[in-house]
């Protein structure tokens, strides 16, 4: 009975004794929704192969007729808009509304299709859910320094739903297939890290990655052994990353997940070092959150700006983006309108980071590429040269983008939009093979021998078998030769 | 612990471990690897090929024709809710023809030496003699509604 008791209190005691500071969930939340809203960003490249021929089959069979049918637009707008709120978020909009929202939209844009399957976009799917769902818990009012413990309990959901990832993870691998490691083997990319595998024995090196992800189930439960759990698992997702696997950003993920296993200590020794610049900053948040016309004001322009720079993004469907945002910052304000003037503020520094990220990727360019290929390969043409010369617009120096649109030009019969794609092209790259190739046709059938015999030459460096290219230059050194002065 | 917060705490537990403990004791479908946290599993390695032949003719269609590419990788996985949805997709599109599926998975020859191993084929995977065996020796989709 005692036993039972005993058992009972120390069950108790793991739920409900957690206790977490508010500054490392405030390191958390940034370092986590960082990660995210680059991934979401990231997704918009592959909006183009959703709705294609209005085929989908959800993760759920109830789902196909209860939700809209995802589009290539509507799938933008998901990824766009959850980009924002992660970047709301990071940048400290803590309200409820931003996390149920990212929540909804993130678990629409997984479940909706299996064209997303991927493992952690579902881990992340239940992360947002139980963020949503119970607040991250901040320690009670009169103790609400950086420092100061909240009990919570979701916290220590979220690290027990990464121990059932990492169990079901192991157990997948007690299979002989990978125990005597030609599972791994055969999985593993070329690379230094398969070299490595290889000269411990591809056994020794499954079994190992199995043995690892065991202690971890437990190391992520006990405080005293997070030390190690974040050694042995940041190590070992580094390794998969670094290795090549098609796992998107799942190993950055999962190291956003273990600043929660950082020790208490370590926190406030950061927490201590921003401190000073926090304390600078202080007079400016204090004048921020002082209800007035003049916050009212900065909110009014802080929108507004925001909503310009989203405006601006070339992407499209821009216009719905715009609105989508635009609603979404709208019913975060109501719920915070004590607090316009930072809400303002948030949002606007949200829509210029989501511009900044528009610029250094490239899931624009990858978005309008895929969109292309794919009405390329259903014959529509027309079309697929209109996503192309949006490739060439987002991304000018892109030459696969050059050559696309070239191709387009000349299946449409424009030849001399084609030839000025050519050109811009060699003007990057004078021996790209394929543009000469092509301008080498276009002037050989115009007749204009010497530009066509300067392109094969061109190309012939490349590639000096070529048999389109020997052809022409073939063909135009004869002609050319006939008709010289003797 | 508090009663709400014990609910709760039980509720997300079940729902944390119902859907990993579901592909292991009722899923038929073991290529279908969602929410099972089956990273980098052995079934991986198998190298599924899926034919879709339409009508009476010899010929297997083109796939990517009908679909987008993206699917396809589903085709090479095995994984069968969507390869049922794509023939139910053909059966919708070509009334009072029939769909038939043919499902072939190989280990990768990378795994082992030689010859690919066969881990599974479609047709051998039933034992109902009463379904209709058309040409190819497959079944028709669109009236069994079962690859």
């Amino acid at each position: 009975m005692a036993a039972q008791s005993e058992l009972s209190r120390t069950y108790r005691k793991f739920w409900l004794a957690f206790e977490v500071s508010d500054a490392k969930l405030a390191l958390f939340r940034v370092i986590f929704f960082a990660v995210f809203a680059i991934d979401a960003w990231s997704q918009i490249a592959h909006a183009p192969r959703y709705g294609f021929r209005d085929f989908n089959v959800g993760h759920f069979p109830f789902l196909d007729g209860l939700l809209p049918m995802p589009t290539r637009s509507t799938m933008v707008l998901i990824y766009g808009a959850q980009t924002y709120l992660a970047l709301r978020i990071l940048l400290g909009g803590v309200g409820r509304t931003l996390y149920v929202a990212l929540a909804l939209l993130f678990a629409y844009g997984y479940f909706i299709s299996q064209l997303n399957s991927y493992q952690h976009h579902y881990l992340l799917a239940i992360a947002l859910a139980l963020v949503a769902a119970f607040p991250l818990g901040s320690a009670p009012a009169g103790q609400s320094k950086p420092q100061a413990r909240a009990r919570n309990w979701p916290v220590r959901m979220l690290l027990v739903a990464i121990s059932v990832m990492y169990l079901f993870a192991a157990l997948s691998k007690a299979d002989p297939e990978w125990l005597n490691g030609s599972a791994l083997q055969a999985q593993l990319p070329d690379g230094r890290l398969r070299e490595i595998a290889k000269s411990m024995g591809w056994g020794f090196t499954a079994k190992l990655t199995l043995f690892t992800e065991l202690v971890l189930v437990f190391a992520i439960q006990w405080r005293r052994a997070w030390p190690f759990a974040l050694v042995t698992g940041i190590g070992m997702h580094m390794m998969f990353h670094w290795a090549g696997l098609k796992i998107g950003l799942f190993s950055y993920f999962m190291v956003s997940l273990y600043v929660l296993l950082l020790p208490e200590p370590w926190v406030e020794r950061g927490r201590a070092l921003s401190m000073k610049a926090g304390t600078r900053m202080r007079p400016v948040r204090d004048w921020l959150d002082k209800p007035g016309v003049l916050a009212w004001l900065l909110c009014a322009v802080g929108l507004a700006a925001g909503l310009v720079l989203v405006q601006m993004l070339p992407i499209d469907g821009f216009n719905a983006l715009t609105i989508c945002i635009a609603l979404l910052a709208g019913a975060e304000l109501a719920t915070r309108w004590r607090r316009a003037g930072a809400a303002g503020l948030q949002h606007l520094l949200a829509c210029a980071l989501l511009v900044l990220l528009a610029g250094h990727t490239d899931a624009l360019r990858d978005y309008y590429r895929f969109w292309g290929g794919q009405e390329r390969r259903a014959g529509n043409h027309f079309e697929s040269m209109l996503a192309y010369e949006k490739v060439v617009k987002v991304a000018p120096d892109y030459l696969p983008g050059r050559r696309s649109l070239a191709a387009q030009y000349r299946r449409l019969g424009h030849e001399d939009d084609a030839l000025s794609q050519c050109e811009a092209g060699l003007a990057i790259d004078a021996t790209d093979l394929v543009l000469n190739r092509t301008a080498a046709e276009i002037y050989s059938a115009q007749g204009e021998g010497n530009e066509a015999l300067a392109a094969a030459e061109r190309g012939l460096q490349t590639s000096p078998n070529d048999p389109k290219l020997r052809a022409i230059r073939k063909r135009w050194q004869r002609e050319l030769n006939s008709h010289a002065p003797q | 612990m508090p009663r709400r917060v014990s609910i709760a705490i039980h509720l997300i537990l079940l729902g944390l471990l119902l859907p990993p403990l579901h592909y292991y004791l009722f899923n038929s479908d073991k290529r279908d690897e969602r929410f099972a946290w089956r990273m980098f599993s052995p079934v991986r390695v198998e190298n599924c090929g899926t034919q879709f032949f339409v009508g009476e003719n010899g010929a297997p269609i083109k796939v990517a024709n009908y679909f987008h590419n993206a699917w396809l990788d589903f085709t090479k996985r095995g994984r069968k809710q969507a390869i049922a949805a794509m023939a139910q997709r053909l059966c919708d599109d070509n009334p009072g023809q029939s769909v038939r599926v043919r499902i072939l998975c190989e280990e990768r020859p990378r795994a082992s030496a030689g010859k690919p191993r066969l881990l599974y084929d479609n047709q051998r995977s039933t034992s109902d003699e009463d379904i209709e065996v058309v040409a190819h020796g497959a079944f028709d989709f669109c009236k069994i509604g079962a690859l």
